[in-house]
Parts: structure tokens; sequence; C-alpha cells
């Protein structure tokens, strides 16, 4: 695997911004943008908004989860990491 | 419809495989601690009693009515959940680590272990809890009887149905049994409830996979084209942009912070929890269940308002839908469905109140009533047991009174988002508990309660329109018709909906108060080492490792307190482990914090305390070294960004003290240098004066004519070498700060004058002529007139000396160029090769070719003069034909 | 018997005066040079039985001299006395690994000059 030793830090702040940019992508006035009036006949935009951003936050905490998983079942360990 | 047997028969089928699932569970992780009962997977389908009766029935009836408002109450945990790295993490960590009991337990021991504290929660918890309860008793009573309706579903759903208590009570009593069998088994929460979770994970699948089902099929069935699915649906998902103001952030903000504080969250998410890794799954995949469980609302909803007739409530389309079009084993899904999430809610809800009611309202005041049995540990223990069964069964069935008495009123309905409200207000004690180390007691008790209160008033009492407490004339018009006391207008805040008015006094005027009355006065010493505890719970301190309390207790004393609430087995197991294997007499602070963590694990960490105290004959709190670590803790983070920046400043300095060796090496080597050419000058005249002195002495033969030659060499080399050490003497008196010199303003041009009478004499006896050019008019300069003097003399008798021309000429002219003052001194020698220019101001360099026997000191010296001055001193590159050395002197502006 | 033929390569003038003076007392026949390019010149056109080298020389130093002498097949093993103002121990070595017969440091005794040349000319 050609993966190097993640930044810790990195992650850190990763796992700090995320709830915050999740919180200003669901919130006005962010929100206004994709809630315009819907064309008859059309799925809302504003449903397909916020099903999307959902489930990429979702993804986002999902790779998140997993490389600080990764970081911290080597770490006490040994710091060399990489399987 | 379906007939109502079987109907019961599968609800009683679904209750004994949980049942089975329960006791399997629990036996396995008797067996085996770590198993998959542990698994992070479990964890989060625990964590998914969130979703209740409420979700399962209520999104979709919300999306019917609000559009996409439903979204906010899983989009708020959702960004709690993937921002567990700020929040969750540190609170589930702090629970795992003090083996907390409950939302109410942990805010008690942060603030000082505080009994009161912990009352007021539980009472709060249970007042807005009932109501939820009783939401879930109606949901399950109003299912079953939409499926068994004999007029068919679609007609229950439409119509009012007379609530059939005979279906709740017996519900609530199974619910009882449930929860006393799998819920009340032991009296130490650490112990898990893992034949529980294992029921709860079932339910947790059984609905996600009702509710998929369900959506499926209707998405399949009957949505159609997105024109034909959303042709009824309501303006607000239509034309959105009027959902998403402050009524959709608050509903994020309550919703999120609802599935921290929920007491049966709290249970699941903190108590219950058993690793990090745990929290790190929850952290995305309870998230994608939210999702999940939410994917088809909107689908669901429109298919009602397309194919069920106009009144049919949305609240039950998720049933009617599927019966309407005859899919009846689709129907009985669906209220499987609903029938766990109600289920799972009434059980872990009923659980964690029961732990905190027996906790913090009855042991505190069992112990202060001495109503606490004596004697055998069993006794003991099986009071605490008793309690909380007891308070299970008080609290399923204060919810089915509840559900009783407001059987009419249509109360029930908005029931989910008033209860929220009221159980977050533990919320800015909680946080401050987490972050800030000057958060009191007394702020959290001031905060809670006005909170409490502030809910009870705007949102609580007012929902009841007006049947109890308040009236509907105080409602409409305000306490003593007061308009400015209108609980849904409080101070004439008029802008908000009754949620967002209720929800931002209580949540204000709750923070205000904690911060203001914490500010107010010093928290207690215990207090503050909770707070040392928790807030630096990263840092892994043990109490002991503090080392702050110091406490006298006789172990004989522990060991029977133990021995009653713990039991006989666990309390040897403590004693051996413990100091106490030595049969100490007095116990050591590390045992009796010990016992004190076991005993707050069982009964809360106040009781603990006050089990504790009553053996404990002196106790100190050291506030010093409490201030002192809560110091540190503060400093760490200052302390390493001042590293990182003294680190830089470090290399810097390391940089400098580099280039001052470097510069040390230089000058050592440079005075190297001067010694070994100061011995060679030396040496040099002393060669002669010792070589001729010799012949004088060995050869008296000589001749007068030699003598007297051989003698004047030897006065000569004298005069040579008195001169070189006078040059020396100068050269050291030049060095920086050796001397000072009287510094005064004086004309520079009466120096000149001074050094051309001087060299006068030598000037005529090489036949040179001296020419004043130009001549600086008021020109002051700042030093010693005589150094300047012997700089010109200098300068003036080398260009005499120097000069090989038949007809020797001295050019001198000096002006005033801004702020300095020029000399120029030339002559029509043969001037300075390319090569020597760089030399001939270093020390004891004479120019290759001449043989003038000067020490080679007096251009090094008058430069370091000049540089005293702050001038400089330099040969000019322009002068073609002899040389032309230039003076420049910063003039003194007085 | 002829004089043994000794060439004297220094600067100071008064020095070169008071050698001259007592290596010609002492029976040797002197000449002299003021810095290297003459000493060499001087050098390739006559034999010299000894050479008195100081090491500071404008122009081409000392050290240089002695080079070109050793590296020279008709002189490299003339006696070359090595005359120095810095008595330093470095110069002395580096004298000597280049191929110095003797080091001689001034201020010299004329007593002791007399005798290492008459000792290194065989006479």
């Amino acid at each position: 695997m050609a993966s190097e030793e993640p930044d810790r830090q990195g992650l850190r702040d990763a796992a700090t911004i995320l709830p915050f940019a999740a919180a200003a992508l669901l919130a006005p006035p962010l929100i206004w943008i994709f809630a315009g009036p819907t064309e008859p006949g059309r799925v809302p935009l504003i449903v397909i908004y916020i099903f999307g951003i959902w489930a990429v936050i979702i993804l986002a905490a999902f790779l998140l989860a997993r490389r600080i998983g990764r970081l911290t079942d080597h770490d006490p360990q040994r710091r060399d990491g990489g399987p | 419809m379906l007939p109502a047997n079987l109907v019961v028969l599968v609800c009683l089928a679904y209750v004994a495989v949980l049942f089975v699932v329960a006791f399997v569970g629990d036996r396995r992780a008797r067996k085996n601690p770590a198993g998959w009962l542990s698994s992070p997977l479990v964890y989060t389908l625990s964590i998914s009693i969130y979703c209740t009766s409420w979700t399962f029935f209520g999104s979709v009836g919300s999306a019917a009515k609000n559009g996409l408002e439903f979204a906010t109450i899983y989009l708020g945990p959702t960004i709690v959940f993937v921002g567990w790295w700020i929040f969750l993490r540190k609170l589930v960590t702090i629970g795992r680590t003090y083996h907390t009991t409950s939302i109410a337990d942990l805010i008690s021991a942060r603030f000082g272990k505080n009994p009161a504290l912990g009352a007021m929660i539980t009472v709060l918890a249970l007042v807005a809890i009932t109501p939820y309860i009783a939401l879930q008793l109606k949901a399950i009573s109003a299912s079953f009887q939409v499926i068994t309706f004999p007029a068919g579903a679609v007609a229950a759903a439409a119509g009012s149905l007379e609530p059939d208590f005979a279906i709740a009570f017996w519900l609530a009593a199974g619910l009882c049994v449930f929860s006393i069998i799998f819920g009340v088994r032991n009296i130490d929460v650490n112990e898990r409830h893992h034949g529980v979770i294992a029921a709860i994970a079932l339910e947790a699948l059984v609905k996600l996979v009702a509710f998929l089902v369900v959506g499926l099929w209707v998405y399949l069935a009957l949505s159609g084209t997105p024109e034909e699915m959303f042709r009824n649906a309501p303006v607000s998902l239509l034309n959105p942009q009027q959902s998403f103001g402050e009524r959709w952030v608050a509903l994020c903000f309550l919703s999120g912070a609802a599935v921290i504080c929920l007491p049966r969250q709290f249970q699941v998410t903190v108590v219950e929890n058993s690793s990090e890794e745990q929290l790190r799954t929850a952290s995305w995949m309870f998230p994608l269940y939210l999702f999940l469980i939410n994917l088809f609302v909107i689908p669901i909803a429109m298919a009602g308002l397309n194919f069920l007739p106009e009144g049919t409530d949305p609240d039950l389309f998720v049933l009617a839908l599927p019966m309407a079009e005859g899919q009846g084993s689709l129907g009985l899904l669906a209220f499987l469905g609903g029938f766990s999430s109600a289920t799972s809610m009434v059980i872990v809800s009923s659980i964690a109140l029961s732990t905190m009611i027996s906790n913090h309202i009855i042991m505190p005041i069992a112990m202060r009533f001495s109503m606490v049995p004596t004697g055998s540990s069993q006794n003991v223990r099986s009071f605490i047991l008793v309690t909380r069964r007891l308070s299970i069964i008080f609290i399923v069935f204060l919810g089915f009174v509840y559900f009783w008495i407001s059987r009419t009123s249509d109360a029930l309905a908005s029931i989910g988002l008033i209860s929220f409200c009221g159980l977050i207000q533990p919320l800015p004690a909680l946080v401050a508990g987490l972050y800030w180390r000057r958060a009191t007691h007394g702020g959290a008790i001031a905060g809670l309660g006005a909170g409490f209160l502030i809910w009870c008033y705007t949102l609580f009492l007012p929902s009841f329109e007006g049947a109890f407490v308040l009236s509907s004339d105080v409602i409409e018009h305000g306490l003593f018709g007061w308009s400015w006391l209108r609980p849904h207008a409080l101070f004439g805040l008029e802008a908000f909906d009754p949620l967002v008015h209720a929800l931002f006094w209580s949540m204000a005027v709750n923070s205000a108060l904690l911060i203001g009355v914490s500010l107010l006065r010093e928290p207690t010493p215990l207090t503050r080492f909770q707070a040392t505890l928790f807030i630096d719970i990263f840092r892994r301190q043990t109490e002991s490792e503090l080392g702050v309390i110091r406490r006298t207790a006789r172990v004989s004393d522990l060991r029977q307190i133990a021995d009653r609430i713990l039991g006989p087995s666990e309390a040897v197991q403590l004693f051996e482990h413990g100091a106490a294997a030595e049969k100490a007499v007095i116990a050591s602070d590390e045992l009796i914090s010990q016992v004190e963590q076991r005993l707050a694990a069982n009964v809360g960490a106040a009781s603990a305390r006050s089990l504790v105290s009553r053996v404990v004959t002196d106790e100190t709190i050291s506030v010093d070294e409490l201030k002192r670590l809560a110091g540190e803790a503060e400093q760490i983070r200052a302390y390493s960004a001042e590293l990182e920046r003294k680190s830089r400043q470090i290399e810097a300095t390391a940089a400098e003290l580099a280039e001052a060796n470097e510069r040390l090496r230089e000058i050592d080597v440079r005075k190297d240098e001067f010694l070994s050419q100061v011995s060679h000058e030396v040496r040099t005249p002393m060669t002669s004066i010792r070589s001729f002195s010799e012949i004088l002495l060995n050869n008296r033969d000589l001749d007068e004519t030699r003598k007297l030659h051989f003698l004047g060499i030897i006065q000569s080399e004298s005069f040579r070498l008195t001169r070189l050490l006078d040059g020396i003497l100068d050269m050291n008196l030049m060095e920086p700060g050796m001397q000072p010199w009287e510094a005064t303003s004086f004309d520079p041009e009466d120096a000149l004058d001074q050094a051309i009478a001087t060299c006068e004499p030598l000037a005529r006896a090489a036949g040179a002529s001296i020419i004043r050019r130009r001549r600086a008019r008021n020109a002051r300069i700042m030093g010693s007139r005589d150094q300047l003097a012997q700089v010109f003399i200098n300068l003036i008798s080398n260009s005499i000396k120097h000069n090989s021309n038949a007809e020797p000429e001295i050019a001198i002219s000096g002006g005033t160029r801004k702020t300095v003052y020029e000399l120029r001194i030339a002559d029509n020698g043969q001037g300075i090769p390319e090569r020597d220019r760089d030399q001939i101001f270093q020390k004891f360099y004479r120019g290759q070719q001449t043989r003038h026997r000067g020490v080679g000191l007096g251009l090094p010296i008058s430069r370091q003069i000049v540089e005293r001055f702050g001038g400089e001193l330099g040969l000019s590159d322009a002068k073609i034909g002899g040389a032309e050395f230039i003076v420049r002197l910063p003039l003194h502006q007085p | 018997m002829s004089k043994a033929r000794v060439l004297i390569v220094e600067d100071e003038p008064n020095i070169v005066e008071s050698l001259s003076f007592i290596l010609g007392r002492a029976g040797f026949d002197i000449e002299t040079a003021v810095d290297g390019a003459e000493a060499l010149q001087r050098l390739r056109r006559q034999v010299y039985s000894a050479l008195i080298l100081d090491l500071m020389l404008p122009g081409i130093n000392g050290f240089d001299v002695l080079r070109s002498v050793r590296s020279d097949g008709e002189l490299k093993d003339m006696p070359v006395i090595v005359l120095t103002a810095k008595g330093q121990a470095a110069d002395r070595q580096a004298a000597e690994a280049i191929g110095a017969t003797a080091f001689i440091t001034k201020p010299f005794s004329n007593a002791e000059i007399v005798q290492r040349v008459s000792e290194l000319t065989g006479g």
C-alpha cells in the first residue's frame, strides 16, 4: 500500500472543521441558493441538495474515521505505522 | 384490515424473539465481554433508538405538512456525530473513565458531586419524558387500531378513533416486564446491559428494514414520474425559500443538542460505550442510518397525499398506504417497524430514568433519613434494585396515565419537539462542565432552574391549551394580564413561533445565568478538582496522580460500605488489589478514591461521595495545587505555541552564535597573524642590532669609520624598533572601546592646518610642494582634534615619502557635501598598483615594490581613527597618475 | 685552497651587511641577492657551497626558492640554511619538509652562523 504516515495534525484539523463545514452547508444563507421555486414536473432541487450534501458529509466522516482509526490503532505500539 | 388476533400473535412472537435475543445476548456477554455485542455495529444500532415512532410515523406526517422540516431532526444529530472529535469524544471518554451512570450523574459529579443538581436534572427529565413515552404508547395503540379496523385502515386513519387504552395498558405492562428483567439485573451500570442492547440493535434493524421496504414499494409502485409524484406536494416543498429561516436553524440546534442530552441517548452513547472505536464508527454509521431511514420519507408522504383521501392523518401514511393498496403483509411489517421504534425508546428511556431516579432522588433521601437498610449487603443491594424496578413501573405508567388524561387533546402531536426543548436544558452546564474551569454548581443550578421554568411557562404548560395549570386566558394575555409575560411572546418578543421563542429564551437565560452566577463565586475545592479531572481528561491523570485530595479513613469502615453496596465478592477483590492487603488500619488516599469510584459506578458520584464521607474523618483539598494544575493545563496550549516560537528563536540564536563564533575565529586568526607579524617586525631590527653589536664586540681591530657605520646602523635600527613599538601601542589604543577619548566639536580644517604645518619640514626636505586647493567653510565635526591631525599627518607624509616624481606635488582640498566633510589628498607619484589597493590598509603591509622602511601601521591606524569618527578612509578610483586618499567624516549638527 | 662560495638571499640590507661581514671574516666568498628572482638567477649561473635563505622575501619568497633548488637536479644536494624572523614551529616544519638543511631563527648569534656554514661546506 502506498499510503504514507498520515498527517496527524491535518487529520485533527479536518475532524474539527468537518462539523462546521456541514453546518454551514446546511444552514442559511448557503442553503437559500438551492431553495428556489421548483419547476413543475421536476424533483425539487432542494431535496436533491439536502440529501446529496448529507451523503457527502457521511462519506467524508467515513473516510476521516477510517484514517483516524488507522492512525490510533497503530500508534500506541509503533510509530512506523504502515501495514 | 388484518385480524386483531393475527396482529397480537405477531406482536407476541416478535416480543418473544426479543426476549430470546436479550437472554442469549446477556449470557454471551457474560462469557465473552469483548464479543460481537461490543462491536461498533451493535453500538451504532443501539444509538438509533433516537428514531422513535415519532420518526417512523411522524417524519412522513411532517413532510406531508411542512416539506423538508422533518430533515432538521436528523441533520442536527448528523452534524454532532460527524463532529465527534470536538465534543462527543471528550464526553464519552469522561463517561467511560469515571463510570458515569447518567447525564444527571455526570453533571452532578462535575460540579462537586452536588446532589441537588442531579435531582434537578432527574426531575426535569421525568417531566419532559413522560409525554414522550405517552406518545409512544399512543402511536402503538393507534397503529394497532388502524391495521385492525374493521372498516379498513383508510377509514380509521381518516377519522378520529377513540384511543384503546387496553392495548396501551398491556403494552406498558409488557415493556415494564422486559425492562425490569433485562435492564435491572445488577445495580452496577458498568456491567453493561448487553441483553437490552442486543434486543435494541435487533429492533433498530427491524425498523430500518421495515421503513426501507415500505418506502421502496411505495416508490416503485406508486410514485411514477416526478411530475406525478409532486403534483400534490405542499407549497413548503415546491417553494421552500420560507422553510430555511430561524426555525430551520433552531430545529437543527435542538435536535443536535437532544441527541447528546436525552437520557436514553446518553445511556446508549456514553454509559454503554466501551471503546473509542465504537464512537469512531458511529460517527459516520449513525448519520448513515439516519440518512437511510429518511430516504423514502418524501416519496411516502407524496404518495399519501396523492392516493389517500383528504383528511387522512399524515402521521399514519406509512401504515395506511400499504393497507389501502391491499398489501396486508407490508402493512404488518410497517406496524412492526413502528412497534420496534416505540418499544425500544420506552425500554431504554425507562432504564436510564430509573437509574437517575434511584441514584439521585431515592438514594440521597434514603441516606438523609437513614432509610437505607443496615445489616447484610444483600439487603442494601436488593433495596437499590427494588427502587429501580419500581422506578421503571412508575415511569412507564406515568406515561400511560398522561396518555389516558390527554386522550382527546391534540397535545401529543407536537410533544416530540416540546419534550426535546425541555430535555436539552442541561446542555449549557454540560458544555461548560467539559470546557470551562470557572463554572460552579451555583451557576449550573441557576441556569438549569431558570431554563426549566422558562420551558414550562413558555412551551410545556401552554401545550395543554389551558387544560393544565395555565388557563387559556393566561396563555393569551400573560400572567396577571401583564402582556410582557405572554408565554408565546415573553418581553414582547413576537417574531418567533412558540418553539423557537421558548428555545431562544430558555437557552439564553440558562447560559447567561450559568456564566453570571459562576463568576460571582469561586468554585468549591471539590468542584475545582472535578473540573481538572474532566476538562483535562485526555491528559490521563488519575486522582491519585493528582494527589490533591487528602483523606483519612479506617480501612475497616471503608470495607463495610463496600461490602454493603458492592457485595462481598467485589469488595474482597477491591481490597485485595488495594494497599489494604498489608493489613493497614488507615486507608491510603488511593484506596479511598478507588472505593469511591466503584461506589459511584453503582449509586452515582454524589451518593458515593456522601457514603464515603461518612467514614472519612478528615479531608483536605489543596486548592493551591488545583490552581496550579488548572493553570498548567491552560498554559499548555500557550506553552506549546511558545515552545514553537522559542525553537525558532533558538534556531536564529544558534545561527547568530555560529556567525559570532566564525567572527571570533577570524579575529583569533587575525590576532595570531598580527602577533606573528609583530614578532617578525621586532626580530628584524633586533637581528641587525645583535649582529652588529657582536661584530663590534668581537672585532676590536675595526677601523673607526666602519665602527661608526656599524654603530649608526645599530642606532637607526633601535629607532626603528622604537617607532614600531609606538605604532603597536597606538594600534592597541585604537582597538574599539579601549580608551575613551575626549570628544569635542571642532573644525576639521584647523586639524588640517596643524597637520600641514607639521609636514612642512618633511616636504621641504623632499623638495615637495603642498598645495591647498579648496577649503570647507564652517564644517564642524565631533571627536578628538589631535587624533584627526595625526591621521592627516600620516596621509600627507605618506604622499611625500612614497612620491617618486621628480617634482613631488601634494594637492589637498576639503569640502562639505550634505552631512559629510570630505578631504582629498592627492599626489603625483606612481600611484598604487591595482593588487595593492585592498592591502595597503592592512597592518604591516608595505608596498611590494617600495624600499621604504615604514612599519606599515600608518594607514591601518588612520583608518581605525577615521572609523571611530564614524567616517571612512579610502582610495579614489578616479585618479589617474598618483594616488588620491579620501577622508569622509560625518558633520556635527549642534 | 679556493674559498667556499656562499649566497646570501635577504631583503634587509643591514642584515645582508652584517652576514657578509662575519662570513667574509670567516673566510667565505660571499655573494648576495635581495629577492627570490635574483637568487634563482645567480644559482643558475654559479655553483655555491651553501645558501643562506631568508623566508620572507618580496616577490618569490624563500619557500619557493627552496622548492626550486630541491627540484633542480644539480642543486638538490646543496646545503641550505633557512633564516626566519617568525620563529614559529609551523614555519620550521614546513621548511624542513621541503628540504632545508638547517634552520636558524633571527636574531641569530654570529658564531652560530659561522659554525653552521663551516660545518655544511665541509670547511
